[in-house]
């Protein structure tokens, strides 16, 4: 949870965050790496690969749009 | 404070668990896509808080609350971690209060103790019994709540 309140201090924008908020993006985080993964491992099934690799999450990327917005920051 | 990049990634053990949870067992995972992944979780809580902040100052308010957050995800398109979310939050809730519960207790009879052992030092009693109860006494305090009464020994 402390790396997750030091990301938050990085928006300027944001004065304070309460205890519930910083719980909650912590835990939503969880449940985004966890789609994130599975949503990798499909394409890699798909091309017929073993092993999960830096493109299958470019296609990820490109093909769902609820993660459109990691577009580019792959490099 | 010096602010390297890696200060900004979420722990590698935390994450590396969480994509095993999600994999079936066997599957292999490069190293690059692992922090790949760990970097795309650094963006998803960066934006994650921007969005929220914003539900909060269209509100005129600047602490961010739970609320805004579930606001966020849903704006997102995450919302179908909402639900999922919503317990663990009434989860989290009921441990803080109980936490602070527990806190309180003990401050209670911390004050509760300090009372008797000031009724005490209104009669003369001897000094070596007076250490006996203040020792025993810092010992209550480590320990925990306890039965106020319990060192009433010097009538």
């Amino acid at each position: 949870m402390a790396r997750i309140r030091t990301l938050i201090k990085v928006d300027p924008h944001v004065t304070i965050a309460s205890q519930e908020s910083v719980f909650l993006i912590a835990k939503a985080t969880e449940l985004f790496v966890d789609s994130l993964a599975k949503n990798m491992y499909r394409i890699t099934q798909q091309q017929k690969r073993k092993t999960i690799q830096k493109k299958d999450l470019e296609a990820v990327i490109e093909v769902m749009d609820e993660f459109a917005f990691l577009d580019g920051t792959t490099e | 404070m010096a602010e390297k990049p890696e200060d900004l990634n979420l722990p590698n053990s935390v994450i590396g668990r969480i994509i095993k949870e999600a994999l079936p067992d066997g599957v292999i995972i490069s190293k690059e896509s692992r922090s790949a992944i760990s970097k795309a979780a650094s963006v998803f809580v960066l934006y994650c808080t921007s969005c929220a902040n914003n539900f909060a100052l269209q509100q005129k308010r600047k602490t961010l609350k739970d609320t805004d957050v579930i606001a966020a995800l849903e704006d997102m398109e995450f919302e179908e971690f909402v639900p999922l979310l919503k317990d663990y939050l009434e989860t989290y809730k009921m441990e803080q209060k109980n936490k602070k519960s527990a806190t309180e207790k003990r401050k209670k009879a911390k004050e509760a103790l300090e009372n008797s052992l000031d009724n005490s030092n209104e009669q003369e009693s001897e000094d070596v019994e007076m250490k006996e109860v203040d020792k025993s006494e810092d010992e209550v305090e480590v320990d925990g709540p306890c039965e106020p009464d319990a060192d009433k020994t010097d009538n």
